[in-house]
């Protein structure tokens, strides 16, 4: 009976302990991806245009202007998501490209914009499409 | 003051030298350049990419490490999401 409880004891010790680290270990990941953040969003202040910064904090999202297609611009979200394509003002479509490595938020928006802006064809092959269905 | 950024999980790893002073080829300039140069291509060999950044005009793709750039972005290798 006694080595019983000396068992569950034993369990439970192990369960605790278990569970404080996996707690600890996620705080230290959270500080450090906080941290990450922090600094990315430094780099793409320093990388945007006052315009560009002005654009972001009102609606959220930056616009870059396509360089292949006329009258196509890519609505890049502030957060990491779907960049939504408008053709002549009218949304069309939503593009789902990411880093095959984690980065910070500020740092994919950064990313899409670099890629749009220099290699747009590199982009739209890589990225999978998802047309919009068309408004009744 | 000129720079290469690695966009990482870590926010971004950066190097950075003045130009100036590789036309005197001062050595902790000439350190720093060979540095950057190194990284750029260590990460081009692992996929990224690597864009020059100049104010107020679109980023241009490069292939070729440029020691005149005023700033290099290097992202990483990207894949198409559901």
């Amino acid at each position: 009976m006694l080595s019983l409880w000396l068992s569950a004891a034993l369990l439970l010790i192990g369960c605790g302990a278990l569970l404080w680290w996996l707690y600890r270990r996620e705080r230290v990941v959270s500080r450090q991806r906080n941290q990450a953040e922090r600094q990315a969003q430094e780099l793409l202040r320093r990388m945007l245009q006052p315009n560009e910064l002005h654009q972001l904090r009102t609606h959220r999202f930056l616009e870059v202007g396509s360089r292949l297609i006329p009258g196509r611009v890519y609505r890049i979200p502030h957060r990491r998501g779907q960049v939504r394509v408008y053709e002549s003002g009218r949304h069309t479509g939503n593009l789902c490209i990411e880093p095959t490595r984690w980065v910070p938020d500020s740092d994919v928006l950064l990313i899409h914009k670099l890629l749009l802006e220099a290699d747009e064809a590199s982009y739209l092959s890589t990225a999978n499409l998802f047309k919009a269905s068309p408004q009744m | 003051m000129a720079a290469l950024y690695v966009l990482s999980s870590s926010g971004d790893q950066r190097v950075t030298w003045q130009r100036e002073r590789l036309e005197v080829r001062d050595p902790e300039a000439l350190s720093a350049i060979a540095e950057a140069e190194a990284l750029f291509t260590r990460e081009r060999a692992r996929g990224s990419s690597a864009f020059k950044v100049l104010p107020g005009q679109p980023a241009q793709r490069l292939d070729v490490f440029d020691a005149t750039a005023e700033e290099i972005v290097i992202v990483p290798r990207m894949a198409g999401g559901a």
